[in-house]
Parts: C-alpha cells; structure tokens; sequence
C-alpha cells in the first residue's frame, strides 16, 4: 500500500568523502545539494504521515476510532428572535434541586439563600446562633417580653444586610430587604389573623395559599394551590382542621412560620431556613400568655417606623424602650 | 485489531528473539550515541547502486542495505531474506505480504530507542498521537457511536440556571469551561481523583462533571448548586450569599481546584516553586517585581506567581509625569501603566541591600512567565475614600494580543535605551480573546454575563440559562471586566 510513495530519486549524486567540500564551491552545486537536502526533509516528514496512516489503517485502529457518527441535525442551533441557540424561549418553568447540605427539595431560584443559611455561613450565621443561645436562656429565666426580641432581631438583619450593600457591589439586595421589612407588618396580620380571626378570614387566607403542613419541618406550605409537592387530600385536610378549630397546637405554629415566610411569598417558596422550632414554639407560647400580642406591637412599630418619629410621643406609651430604639434605627436604615 | 505483525515477523520473532530488532534500531536506525551515527553515515548506502536514497532499506536476515528502487526486492527475492527495515523511520516490510506490517513488540522497541535516540541529540519529546490502550480499546469497541461537532451545533453550550443572584458564578463557569486546555484536558478524563472520585468533596471532579454535562448535547440549562455547594465549603472566606464579585469567584474558584489537584506534589527539581496540577500549567505565570534603590541603582528582582492581572483605570492617584495623568482607553494601555516603573514616593523607604540604608526607590512589574491562560481583571468597582464608584469608561481590547511588550527582557531594554526598539515580536507571546465577563448596571443593581468563543471563532452570550449568538463585534464593543486570553501557540515540554 505504502508502495506507491516512491521518494525523490533522480537527484544528484554526491560522494560521501571530499569532494562535498570541493562541490560546494560553484552556487549550482550549492543550489543542487540544497535542493536535495530540503527534497529529502520533506520525503521523511511525508513519509512519517503516510506510516502513521498506513498503520493506523492496517491494525484497524483508524476505523474504531472513526466508528460510526451520531446524527447531527439533533444538535442544530437555531438562530430566531426570542429564542436561544437551543430554540427555547425563555423559561418558566420552575426547576427545583435538592440541597446537598440538608437534602430539602427546594426551587433553584432560591438556592444561594438558603445553602447560606444551611451551611452556617455568613455574616448572619453568628447572629442566628446568638438569638438561639439568647432564647434557650429565655427559656430557662421565664421572664422575657416573647416575639419582640426575636423581630428585633429580624430588623436588625435587616440594615445590616443594607449596610453590607453599600460595601460589597451587591445588587438587587435592596428590594429583598425592604420586602422583609414590610413584610412583617402584613404577615403578622395573617399570623394573627390565623390564630384568633374569623373563619371567613382564614377561609381568604386559605384561598391564596397551600397550607399544608410539612411532617419533616412542622410549618405551613406557602406556596400556590396547585403547588406541586402536596395533594388536594392534604390541602383539604388542612382546611378541615384550621376551619373547625381542632387544629390547636399545630394550627398556631403553622399561622406562625407562614406569617415569617410570607415575606418570600411572591417567589411562592417557603423561606423556613431562619427559623427555630422550639424557638417559634416558645414565642407563641408567650403571645397567648400576653393579652396583647408583642408581634403585633412591634410589627405597628416597624411598619409605621417613619410615622412613628412624626407622630413622636403620641405613639403607643407602652412601647418598651427597645421596640422605640429598633423604629429608629429602621428610620435610619431607610434614610441610607 | 491486530496487535502481531504477520506470520512471517512472527515466525522470524519466535526463532531469532527481538535481539536482532534492538541492534538495528539502536545502530542504524534510531542512533543512540554518536558512534552509531558515524558507523550509519559510513554503512548506510546502497550496496548495488551507492546511494543513500531513496529510501534505504536494512535487511532483517543479514547485513546488507539497500535503495527500495528495486535493489532490496532483488535482494530479497534472490536470498529468500523476507523481512526487512526502513533505516530512516524503522518501520518492517514483509517481502512475502508485499506490505508494511506493524507488530506491537517491535513497535515498542523502536519507540523506546527513538526516544533515546532523541535525547542524546538534546531534541525535546516528541508529539505522539493518542494510542488507546487495552481497556480503551475494548471501550472503543463496545460504543461505536462517535460524536464530532459541527461549527453550529449545540454541543459544548449549555444554560446555567441563577440560584439566586449567582450569575457572578456562572460566567466565571462559562469562562471555564470554554477554556480549551482545560477542556481538552477534562474530556481525555486526565484527572486522578484524590478523594476516591467522590464527586461530594472534589471540587476538580464536579467540574470534569460539568464538561460532560456541556457536551452531552442536552440541551435544558444546569442547575449548579452542587458546585456552590462545594466552593462555599471549601471556601469558606467567601461568606456565602453575599459575595457577589466574579473576579473574586473566579480566584477562590481556581484556588480550591488547585488545591484539589494536588495529585503531584511539586516537582522537586524545579526551583520556581511551580506546582504540576493543570490549574497551575494552565493559569499560572510569574510576575517580576524589580525595585530599584534611587541612590545607588542597586535592583532587588523578586518573581511572583500569578493567576491574573488586575489593572487600574482611572488616573494614576500619585503620579506626577503626564503619562499619569492620562486615563488610559485601551488595555495596551492599561498594561503599558502596569509595567511602567513606579516610583514609591518619600514616606515608603525601603531598606537597600545595596548601601544598607533606607532609601526612595522605584518599582517595576514585568512579565517573567506567560501563563497559557492570560486573565485581565479591569477595576471597574473603585472603593477608595469612602468613595464607591464603578467606573464604566470604555476600554477597548483586541482580539489578538501580543504580549511581548510587556515581558521583563523586553520592557528593561527599553528603559535603558529610552526609545522604540523593533524587536520581533516573539510568536509565542502571542494571545486570542476566548472569553469576556461584563457586568451591567451599577454597584447596588447589576448583573454579571459573559461571552465565550465556541468553534475556534464563533462567539455565544451566556446570560445565566439564555445562550445567544453574538458577533466579535458585539464582544469587543462590550465594557469589559474579565478578560480572558489564551495562548495561540504551545510548546510541548
């Protein structure tokens, strides 16, 4: 096969002993040698591809490697408006990932939020394991003010995570964080309204929401009705319950981890991460024990912590000293 | 697949041994020293006609060589010898199958005495084609499917879905995964795992995931949250959800891989402290700091490693000639106010070996050692002052750079002659765009995207899990904030 590559020949011949030197002298020699010395050179280089091939062929390896080829037109891009190179438009649909750290099934969207919280990790990690050591010996001391410390915490979060803003090039924290703040003054009427409100109130409550509750983490599902991960079995049982009034215990843990996590309801995603059962069970506890409910004071405080500077004096007498600080420093983080 | 050359090589190799292969390899064809050269010069002629060409043929039964224009046949028909080789690339013909015949034990004697023959004439290693093994053989076999892609397919483009504000991680992903070394690197699966392939802590092995998840050829976008999973654990300085900034991303990102790759340790020759992981080879250059002491000229050269280059844009803060006060526009710019010598002002003496005193000097950065992979980090996010500004001048950058101006022989000379010098430029110093991280919006609102180079030259804009076409003008148009630039030529070592 390799036969028919028959090399340079025809060129000059050129004795090995002395007589190179004395060849060298006129250029046509000079020319001639040249010429069959770069002749030679590119022979070999030819020669050293044809061998590869010719082998390759021979032990079959060229026709394993070229094997048989998949169909193309499958992976074709498509260049039209609108649509990306795979000729998908741009997605709706919701993808979901199971976290690796604590194996929950949750949006994509929402994914670095909560691996933060997950893991431990940030600057608020700290700041969570402080309110929980500072609860557990709430616990302990019996004589606490109940939800209030806990939102005062969450306000706190709140212009720190404004500051850090401010230092790192962090878009689009903003919008999340005014979204908590206020946040806390609707869903506190949701948590009250839950707990002691009508049933028509919690028959429109239950209208927007899913509402059932998860075995594994005790809290309420926030999302759509039609939220994937629950059955209309459950979804109607929970109903019965809540509107009947056996629900208990349950019903007003659950009022309550949904009044938190209202705060990431447009996402319809349940945000339970910040959360503590026995810590949330402990503050509900204290609520019914209180004939006004600390939640609800300090949620007028955060909500109307603009108005409240205005309006001064005027305002709520029995507002400890510490629900008055935190409105002024949450009037400060709005003017920042 | 035939591994023995045929009956008559393996007649000749049961009765003679491969005694007679070594000999003729080692003397006549791969010479290994240089008395063989000189006996081949002296014996390599053909015996009837004298000459050296055309390919010179040895024979395998007795000493005697000659031209393939006849003279071998004649000799081998004549004396029933059948099997001979050819002197210059060593390869066996059998006169009985008229063919070249290729057996896999001789293949490999010729192998190791042409990688000797090599060495004592101080050549490098030579490029060699893949040869699959007995295991990558049988896999050949067992999946004959073979995927080859054309200019516009799909494959090697894939989607990242955001998991909330994550996009400063998926363009510094697309940016890597459509570096062509590592890409190259990955899909011959060269990574040797040293947590046992457990994909939870490696986070080298989820990346070689990821190159196969781009080149699978599905098509819906990739959900990476087993990626920041790892990085964050692994990486624990980056605070989690917080961190926003790509160039940051990018570091941390490269500096677990590295840590990860860690299979072989530092070579212990080396002096330059270069570690052998891909990350390294890859990504990897050094930075030569000369400071020069103002009294009595005396330099101090340190070499740094360095993964990327992070170049001011607004105007020089301390400098006095009007060189600094100019903004610079492109990145020749930029890179010209890089290595340009900076003088360290009055209040940061520094102690000179020289005349063992503290004295004003100056500070030069030059490029010792190019990295195969070039980033540029152009700071755009200013924090200086209490004062928080992204600087979104235009800065423009080519195509193609050539990094030689900027190379320590090269920027010492000029200093010294003080005028434009026309040194060739070096073509090994030569680079191509292969990726740009833009970010849009400001310091509180933006959002990070990127455009990679697919096909050699086609570019795509990857926004988070939209992957759009785009042209090289829409690339080198765009603002700017990574630039990643990758070698054009490589030398084997």
């Amino acid at each position: 096969m390799v036969q028919a590559v028959g090399g340079s020949g025809g060129i000059g011949r050129v004795g090995v002993d002395g007589s190179i030197l004395s060849s060298l002298a006129s250029p046509e020699t000079l020319d001639l040698v040249a010429q069959m010395i770069s002749q030679e050179l590119l022979d070999d280089a030819i020669l050293n591809v044809v061998f590869e091939v010719h082998q390759s062929v021979k032990t079959g390896l060229m026709m394993l490697e070229l094997g048989s080829l998949e169909e193309e037109h499958k992976f074709l891009q498509v260049n039209a408006e609108g649509l990306d190179v795979f000729g998908q438009a741009p997605i709706k649909k919701q993808h979901e990932c199971i976290c690796p750290s604590c194996s929950r099934n949750l949006a994509a969207s929402r994914f670095a939020p909560h691996l933060e919280k997950c893991m431990g990790m940030g600057r608020n990690s700290s700041r969570i394991a402080s309110r929980r050591i500072q609860n557990s010996t709430k616990e302990n001391s019996h004589n606490h003010t109940g939800g209030s410390d806990d939102d005062d915490d969450d306000d706190d979060w709140v212009i720190d995570r404004k500051r850090k803003k401010r230092d790192k090039n962090s878009p689009r924290r903003s919008k999340n964080a005014k979204l908590k703040s206020d946040s806390i003054s609707s869903s506190s009427s949701v948590e009250s309204t839950l707990a002691s409100g009508t049933t028509e109130e919690k028959r429109a409550i239950l209208k927007q929401i899913c509402g059932v509750i998860s075995e594994h983490t005790h809290k309420m599902c926030t999302r759509s009705l039609r939220c994937p991960q629950h059955s209309n079995e459950q979804r109607q049982a929970v109903r019965d319950q809540v509107l009947n009034g056996s629900g208990g215990e349950t019903t007003t843990r659950a009022a309550d981890s949904t009044s938190r996590s209202l705060g990431d309801a447009e996402d319809m995603h349940v945000d339970i991460d910040g959360l503590d059962d026995g810590q949330l069970a402990s503050s509900w506890d204290n609520d019914h024990s209180n004939t006004t409910s600390p939640a609800d004071s300090t949620s007028t405080n955060n909500s109307t912590s603009s108005l409240a500077k205005r309006s001064g004096n005027k305002s709520k007498k029995k507002s400890s000293s510490k629900s008055s600080k935190s409105s002024s420093s949450s009037h400060g983080s709005l003017l920042d | 697949m035939s591994m023995e050359g045929c009956v008559h090589l393996s007649e000749f190799k049961s009765t003679k041994g491969t005694q007679p292969f070594r000999l003729i390899y080692s003397f006549f064809v791969f010479c290994t020293s240089k008395a063989a050269r000189q006996q081949k010069a002296k014996w390599c002629v053909c015996s009837v006609c004298g000459n050296h060409s055309p390919r010179l043929h040895a024979c395998l039964h007795c000493v005697h060589f000659a031209c393939y224009q006849g003279h071998i046949q004649d000799h081998s028909t004549s004396m029933q010898h059948n099997l001979v080789v050819d002197v210059e690339q060593g390869q066996i013909l059998c006169m009985a199958c008229g063919d070249y015949v290729y057996d896999l034990e001789v293949g490999r004697i010729a192998q190791a005495c042409k990688e000797k023959f090599r060495r004592s004439l101080g050549l490098d290693t030579q490029y060699r084609a893949w040869e699959p093994d007995a295991v990558e053989m049988t896999l050949l076999q067992a999946h004959p499917k073979r995927r080859r892609p054309a200019a516009n397919s799909t494959i090697g483009l894939r989607g990242l879905i955001n998991l909330g504000n994550t996009c400063f991680m998926s363009c510094i992903i697309q940016a890597l995964t459509h570096t062509p070394l590592l890409r190259d690197y990955f899909l011959s699966d060269k990574h040797v795992c040293q947590f046992n392939n457990d994909a939870t802590r490696c986070l080298v092995c989820e990346i070689s995931r990821l190159f196969q998840e781009f080149y699978s050829g599905n098509k819906a976008p990739l959900i990476l949250h087993k990626l920041l999973h790892l990085i964050w654990t692994h990486a624990r300085h980056l605070a989690g959800y917080e961190q926003q900034d790509a160039h940051e991303f990018f570091i941390a990102a490269l500096d677990v891989l590295h840590r990860h790759c860690q299979g072989n340790p530092p070579s212990n020759g080396d002096s330059t402290h270069t570690c052998s992981c891909i990350i390294d080879q890859i990504f990897t250059g050094g930075l030569q700091s000369d400071v020069v002491c103002q009294a009595c000229n005396g330099v101090s050269t340190t070499i740094d490693p360095f993964w990327d280059i992070s170049l001011d844009l607004g105007p020089c803060p301390y400098g006095t000639s009007k060189a600094d006060k100019t903004v610079p526009t492109s990145l020749a710019d930029c890179l010209d106010r890089f290595t340009r010598p900076e003088h360290l002002g009055s209040s940061a003496k520094i102690k000179c070996s020289g005349c063992q005193s503290y004295q004003e000097s100056t500070k030069q950065l030059t490029m010792k050692k190019l990295p195969i992979v070039c980033s540029f980090h152009l700071k755009r996010f200013e924090h200086s002052n209490r004062l928080h500004k992204k600087i979104s001048t235009f800065i423009s950058f080519p195509e193609h750079l050539d990094m030689t101006p900027f190379m320590s022989n090269r920027r010492n000379n000029n200093n010294n002659h003080n005028g434009v010098t026309t040194h060739p430029t070096d073509i090994n110093n030569r680079y191509s765009l292969f990726a740009v991280v833009n970010h849009v919006g400001n310091l509180d609102a933006g959002h990070y995207t990127a455009y990679v180079r697919q096909h050699r030259d086609q570019w795509y804009k990857c926004d988070d899990h939209m992957i759009t076409r785009a042209t090289i003008q829409d690339v080198l148009q765009s603002e700017g904030y990574l630039l990643f630039y990758h070698k054009q030529i490589l030398e084997y070592d």
